[in-house]
This record gives C-alpha cells, sequence and structure tokens, in this order.
C-alpha cells in the first residue's frame, strides 16, 4: 500500500519548496524574537521567553505544514500530475498512503526542529518537555492529515488551507466550547446549540489539551494534566486512569489520523479523472 | 518592447507616490496611539480564546501587557492615573490563569503598590493578601507585603494585624516560615515608622528566602536604596551577609502547584 520511491519524490519536493526553508528560518527567528520578548519581563524571563516560543512557533509549524500540504496537493491536481501518477501501476490507495506517509514525516521532521528551538530557548521542566513534544509531534500529524483532507475534497488550495486552519482553531477552543455548552441553558434554543456542539465535538480532536505550555515551565503533574467535567462518566475517568495524558495523547493522534485518512481515501475513490 | 514615453510616465508616476508618502510622514511621524487608560478585562473565557486555549500563553501574554499598560511607544503613565478598579480585575484574571507565577505578584507589590491612594492601595493589598494565602512555595511573602501596606500606607491596623495574624498561623508547602513572619504581628502593633519597617520587612526577606529571582533581589537591592534612602555601604554589607547565609537554590525557583480544577 506504501511506494517508497513516491514518498521520496513527495518529500524532495518538499526540500525543494522554498516554503519549508522559509519556515524553518521563521522558527530561529520566531525564536530570537520571544527571547527577545522574554527578556523585557521584570522577572521569571525564563518562562516568558520559553512560553512566548512554544505557543507562537507551535502555531507556526501548523501555518507551514497546513499551507504545504494544501498548495502541494492541489497543485498536483491542477498540472495533472495525479493523473499521471495513477496511470503508472499505482493505484490511488498507495497514491493516497504514500502522501500521507510523506506528510506525516515532513510534520515529524518539523516537529523536531521545533523541539529543539523550544528547548535552546530556556530550561524546560524535562518531564513536561518530553510529554509536550510528544504531543506536538501528534498534533502536527494530525494537522497534516486534516490538511490532506481538505486538500482532496475541496477544490481550491486557499480554500482548503483556511478549512484546515479553521478546523485548527475548532480543536483548540473545542475544550472550552464544551465547558460552555456544559453550562445549564436559560433558554430552549440554548439546549439545540449545546447538543449540536455535543455532536459535532465527535470529529473533533482536543488539541486544548495537548501540548500545553504550562507543562514547560511546571512540569505535567504540576500544572494538571488532565481533569474531568462535572458530566464524565466512570468511563471518562477509567479513560484518564488508564491512559495517562502521554497515552490520550497517542491514542488521540492514532484515531483521527486514522478517521481523516479514511475520510480522504473514502472521497478519493469516489473521484472521477 | 517597453517604450521610452511608458518608462518616464512610470518613473513619473514612482515619484508623485513617493512624494505624497513622504508628505503623509512629515505628519504621522510624529504621532502616536493614545492611550486611553486601563482597558476592560477580559472574562477568563475571552482570555483563553484570544490565545487558542493556552493559559499559561495567555497568562505570560497578559502579564507582559500589564506590565507595559500605558508605558509604552514613548507614552509614560504616572501610577496616580491608572484605574486600580480595573487594574485590580486584571490581577484577579491573571491570578487565574496562573496561581504559580510570582510576575505579578511582584508588578503589583513593588510597581503598582507605590501609589499614594488610600482606595488604589487597598485593592493592592486584598490582592497581595489572598495570593499571599497560597500554602506552597513563598507566596507568604505577599502576605507580608500586604500586611505592610495595610499597616503604613492604608493606616488600617485592624486589617493589618488580620493579616498578620494570617501569616503567624500560616504552614507553607515546600518552605519554612522564618520567626520574623511567625512575630508580625508584633510588628504591626510596634510604632516603628514605615521607613524602619520596610526596611526590616526587605531586609529580613534578603536574609532568609533561598528562591528568589535574581531580578528579585537586584530590585529589592534598589528599593532600599532609592526608595528608602538607605546607605549604600548597609545594603552591601546585606547583600554580602545574603551572599554568605542563603544558598540560592535554583531548584526551589519555579513553584509547583497541586493540580488546578477546571
Amino acid at each position: 500500500m506504501i511506494s517508497l520511491p513516491l514518498v521520496r519524490f513527495v518529500l524532495t519536493a518538499a526540500f525543494r519548496d522554498k516554503l519549508i526553508i522559509t519556515l524553518l528560518l521563521m522558527m530561529l527567528v520566531g525564536g530570537g524574537v520571544s527571547v527577545f520578548l522574554g527578556t523585557s519581563g521584570i522577572t521569571e524571563q525564563e518562562s516568558f521567553a520559553l512560553v512566548f516560543g512554544a505557543a507562537g512557533l507551535r502555531f507556526l509549524s501548523v501555518i507551514g505544514i497546513v499551507l504545504f500540504v494544501s498548495f502541494y496537493m492541489r497543485r498536483s491536481f491542477d498540472t495533472k500530475e495525479v493523473e499521471f501518477l495513477l496511470s503508472r501501476p499505482i493505484s490511488r490507495m498507495t497514491f493516497l498512503f504514500s502522501h500521507a506517509l510523506a506528510f506525516k514525516i515532513l510534520a515529524v521532521l518539523v516537529s523536531a526542529v521545533l523541539l529543539l528551538c523550544v528547548y535552546v530557548l530556556g530550561h524546560p521542566n524535562m518531564m513536561g518537555f518530553i510529554v509536550w513534544g510528544i504531543s506536538i509531534v501528534v498534533e502536527n500529524v494530525i494537522m497534516a492529515m486534516a490538511a490532506l483532507f481538505f486538500s482532496m475534497v475541496l477544490s481550491s488550495a486557499a480554500g482548503s488551507a483556511l478549512a484546515a486552519l479553521g478546523f485548527y482553531v475548532l480543536c483548540r477552543l473545542i475544550g472550552m466550547l464544551l465547558g460552555i455548552a456544559a453550562q445549564p441553558a436559560e433558554h430552549s434554543i440554548f439546549v439545540v446549540l449545546n447538543n449540536l456542539m455535543d455532536v459535532i465535538s465527535v470529529i473533533v480532536p482536543r488539541l486544548d489539551m495537548m501540548g500545553q505550555t504550562s507543562w514547560l515551565v511546571y512540569g505535567v503533574d504540576g500544572a494538571g494534566s488532565l481533569s474531568l467535567m462535572s458530566k464524565a462518566t466512570s468511563y471518562a475517568q477509567a479513560m484518564v486512569d488508564t491512559l495517562g495524558v502521554s497515552g490520550f495523547v497517542l491514542a488521540q493522534g492514532f484515531f483521527f489520523t486514522a478517521l481523516l485518512l479514511a475520510a480522504a481515501a473514502f472521497d478519493f475513490i469516489r473521484r472521477e479523472f | 518592447m517597453i517604450s521610452d514615453v511608458l518608462r518616464r510616465r512610470v518613473l513619473f508616476f514612482l515619484a508623485i507616490c513617493f512624494s505624497l508618502n513622504v508628505l503623509l510622514w512629515l505628519g504621522t511621524h510624529h504621532m502616536q496611539a493614545k492611550w486611553t487608560g486601563v482597558p476592560p478585562v477580559p472574562t477568563k473565557n475571552g482570555a483563553l480564546a484570544m490565545a487558542l486555549g493556552d493559559s499559561q500563553f495567555s497568562y505570560r501574554f497578559g502579564a507582559m501587557t500589564l506590565q507595559n499598560f500605558g508605558n509604552s511607544g514613548g507614552n509614560v503613565v504616572a501610577i496616580k492615573n491608572y484605574d486600580y478598579k480595573k487594574l485590580g480585575a486584571w490581577f484577579w484574571l491573571l491570578n487565574d490563569l496562573d496561581p504559580a507565577s510570582n510576575h505579578v505578584p511582584m508588578l503589583a507589590a513593588y510597581y503598582f503598590g507605590g501609589t499614594a491612594v488610600k482606595e488604589d492601595i487597598a485593592v493592592i493589598v486584598d490582592y497581595l493578601g489572598t495570593v499571599g494565602q497560597l500554602p506552597v512555595g513563598n507566596k507568604w511573602r505577599w502576605l507580608a507585603q500586604a500586611v505592610f501596606l495595610a499597616r503604613h500606607r492604608l493606616q488600617d491596623m485592624d486589617l493589618a494585624l488580620d493579616l498578620a495574624y494570617k501569616l503567624s498561623r500560616m504552614q507553607p508547602v515546600g518552605d519554612t516560615l522564618p520567626i520574623w513572619a511567625r512575630q508580625m504581628p508584633a510588628f504591626v502593633l510596634s510604632e516603628q515608622g514605615e521607613k524602619e519597617t520596610a526596611r526590616i520587612l526587605i531586609e529580613e526577606i534578603l536574609l532568609s528566602a533561598d528562591d528568589l529571582h535574581p531580578n528579585e533581589v537586584n530590585f529589592m537591592e534598589a528599593y532600599l536604596i532609592e526608595t528608602l534612602g538607605i546607605d549604600p555601604q548597609h545594603v552591601k554589607q546585606v547583600m554580602n551577609m545574603r551572599k554568605k547565609t542563603v544558598q540560592n537554590d535554583l531548584s526551589k525557583r519555579k513553584p509547583t502547584l497541586p493540580a488546578p480544577t477546571p
């Protein structure tokens, strides 16, 4: 199901693309700006630099990955590269999964540069840094798959990039939205909206519970890792107890990556060239 | 083939545009955005949404904004011109986002605490008095600051005594309350002047706290010399004594809190 030459082809294209080089340079510049901003604090400058750098570079890496994947995929469709490759002995699934693997590798590489920058920026709590790092890798992989999905479904590169970034914002805010939805509703319309939000959240990964910069400053336990809302069931309690933070992060990464890939495959097999 | 006429026209148009830009710049480079006072405090959800749900980033961004309120881009705002009710709301919002950091308490105690308006001091005392009762690390020293402000700036003996008794009964987790803090009610009841009390308080913190950020130590040293007018030689002696008696432990510098509830 995986064509290694195709994976290498995509990765070569990525390294030749100026967007990736620009992204890496911007991460270095962003790290420098974070140190500059952090040192203007009257105290705890290391924490300021660390948090500004981690939060800023995290967002920057997602933007870079989404833009590259969206524009690369749309360009492949527009230049008939997809049709050319499919005319070779490569099945649609091989094409899709090879691209997915290449984008995942790319997401891991970008995350590695990000982690290196954040490690150099300050003196993060080591356990917190490890968990934060794992969750950032998973987050970037999820977003690469989300961008792949949107670029397969939507016909515009800008549109698919904006859709993927909108999805990212929703994923980061979903915890807050669910918290608001869990409040007693004052009006019947809010009951409907709250339930609607619950349904939508089924297909939205909880990125709000991943990559918390407080882990870098206080550690995972010191900052509080996962907690339960008042309506939480014993199933949720058992999940938190069994998985812990790292287990939750990895499980979420596996399930949502699989879901997005399956959705992209579903669309791709129905497409007519 | 581009004709010379077209080239000249484009060059002329460019020169016109540049000249217009210079005309605009002549006026604008002496302008700056007007500071309209302490902005209204967002809700916790609003602050979190602006930081895409990252509470620590939201805290650090808010704390840096608070530190620079009105004092950026060449503007300088006198302390008396701040709206302390709104400032207090900012303190509580940031405390909600990160109760472990000492940045905002330090800003409140040493900068915003410099106001001479009693109503404004009350806002600072209320904040520091609550933050200082967090039984983790060396948070108790903010309670000591609240006692000092209540006794000497607010002139509220009852409140100062109440806070002093709370301090004397504290059992900090991960830190030892020094003898002078246990005896705080006696400090309050003594007839020492404001400067003398402030001097004793700061010197005692310097000689007993072993997990202060270096910037905070520098801040205290400058406060003793510049604000309280203490002889620099005496302050130097205190700093030398601190170096000999206090082992600043880097590992203690980052406070760890029990997991906060959502």
